[in-house]
């Protein structure tokens, strides 16, 4: 772990002086992580493959900015996510608002049934999550996952708070359902 | 892979409570450890060439990154060549005029007035005849060849001559003027005039031609007689009518007027005034006039004078 560091700080050191090697390098180590998250945001078309390598050159571009805070990941995937969002935008995606803004309302948890995680494989779970509709996904994704706010989402996206909430709640409930149905599906 | 720690989210970042949101964030971890992306040398490429493009200036979002670098190279070949051609005309016309300049500098002007000259020398054609154009064509010819012949004697021969240019400095005197009446009276002088005998004796043998009146005032005396009823005989002695004429008459055959610068015999080219003498004269002989005393009483008469003798 200590050498992973090592090599992280040797690399970005790299990637500062502007070597062509370290910026390969570095495209090598997180592409395909970042090319996921890309998908789970805008689908399985070339768009997200188009937002990758606009996400990388910003890194390249951008790497004096990383003060090293935080893990040198979370910095690039949080710019992935952004440029994932202004994409986003550009679709004009229509959140419906919904009555109630409290994150407990809505559906029932999950955990009162059968826990789905032994049956269903991290892959088939994500396939889930691309079915949602673009505003409950990208809200989810933003909650969820990625750990922001309701405030931090409702200012990416524009939104109002209690949009950002009721767009969550439907989101889990549909999951919810889908796993309960998937769940009887491969016990039964 | 140094990629385990960098999963945790950025500081500020929630942790998520819901187990739904626990077991789909387990879910996309896992999916993103498990990622490959496929044929990441060739994406890279694609990357690469956008990076190239972008440090070129170019907007990389615009085109696939082949044909932005394409275009940009050939952007900038475009850019460049009118450039170049600029900068080659202008030293090609920089050489041409600093070789026209020395060479207008290297002439000499002595060259350059003998040029004038052998222009100047050239006679225009006679419009009259057809043989005189065709020679003034050749003439032409040939005072171009002689203005190509001094030219080239001229850059051939760089050294100032001072004698030629005398000769054509001299050659472009302008005349002086000729003074008409001196070379009047030179010729004159020269030439020799006829003597007051051949005067007389030109008057006599012309009379239609005589001026009678200025002969009568060299007349010295007249002698009248009468040969036949029809006939008259007059015997004129000649005498010189004042001292001048006199001294002329001894100089003969110079007979110059000094004053006028004229010669005398043209005094007496003035033609016959009818009604003289010898009409007069053959009036009488021929009984067509009477011998009466003329109107003119301040004059003797032709009988008082017949008379007298």
């Amino acid at each position: 772990m200590a050498t992973a560091a090592i090599h992280i700080a040797d690399l970005i050191t790299r990637l500062r002086q502007g070597e062509r090697t370290a910026q390969h390098e570095l495209y090598r180590l997180y592409a395909g992580r970042m090319l996921t998250v890309c998908k789970r945001y805008l689908g399985n078309g070339p768009e997200a493959e188009d937002v990758l390598l606009e996400s990388m050159m910003l890194v390249f571009q951008k790497i004096d900015q990383y003060d090293g805070t935080g893990p040198l990941e979370a910095w690039i995937r949080r710019l992935v996510v952004n440029q994932a969002l202004q994409v986003l935008r550009k679709r004009h995606i229509l959140y419906v608002e919904l009555g109630g803004s409290d994150d407990n309302s809505g559906p029932q948890p999950i955990t009162e049934h059968p826990s789905p995680d032994s049956q269903l494989s991290a892959a088939e779970l994500m396939e889930l999550v691309a079915q949602l509709p673009d505003g409950y996904r990208t809200v989810f994704n933003l909650y969820a996952i990625e750990g922001y706010s309701h405030q931090e989402i409702a200012e990416q996206l524009s939104i109002a708070i209690g949009t950002s909430k009721s767009q969550l709640n439907r989101a889990r409930a549909m999951l919810q359902s889908w796993v309960g149905q998937a769940f009887y599906q491969h016990k039964y | 892979m140094a990629t385990t720690d960098n999963t945790k989210h950025l500081p500020g970042r929630h942790d998520p409570q819901h187990p739904l949101d626990q077991l789909f964030a387990q879910a996309a971890e896992t999916e993103m450890s498990e990622a490959q992306l496929p044929d990441v040398d060739e994406r890279w490429l694609q990357l690469e060439a956008r990076l190239l493009s972008a440090k070129a200036g170019s907007n990389p979002n615009t085109a696939t990154a082949p044909d932005q670098v394409k275009a940009t190279a050939e952007e900038a070949r475009t850019r460049v060549l009118p450039i170049w051609w600029i900068s080659i005309a202008a030293s090609l016309l920089l050489v041409v005029g600093l070789a026209w300049f020395f060479r207008q500098g290297q002439q000499s002007p002595e060259a350059s007035l003998a040029q004038t000259e052998a222009h100047k020398s050239v006679p225009a054609p006679d419009p009259s005849s057809t043989i005189k154009r065709t020679n003034s064509v050749d003439q032409n010819n040939d005072a171009d060849s002689k203005v190509s012949e001094l030219s080239d004697a001229n850059i051939q021969d760089k050294q100032p001559q001072p004698d030629k240019l005398w000769q054509s400095m001299a050659k472009h005197q302008p005349e002086q003027p000729v003074q008409k009446p001196a070379l009047q009276a030179l010729a004159n002088v020269a030439k020799p005039g006829p003597s007051i005998t051949q005067q007389v004796e030109d008057v006599t043998s012309t009379p239609n031609t005589t001026p009678i009146a200025q002969v009568q005032s060299h007349l010295k005396t007249t002698e009248y007689a009468a040969k036949s009823d029809d006939q008259l005989e007059v015997t004129i002695e000649i005498r010189p009518t004042s001292k001048r004429d006199q001294m002329v008459a001894q100089l003969e055959p110079e007979l110059i007027d000094p004053d006028a610068g004229q010669a005398e015999p043209d005094r007496y080219k003035t033609p016959v005034r009818q009604g003289s003498w010898f009409t007069r004269l053959n009036d009488i002989r021929k009984g067509r006039a009477s011998l009466s005393a003329p109107s003119d009483s301040s004059r003797p008469s032709l009988i008082q004078r017949l008379g007298r003798q």
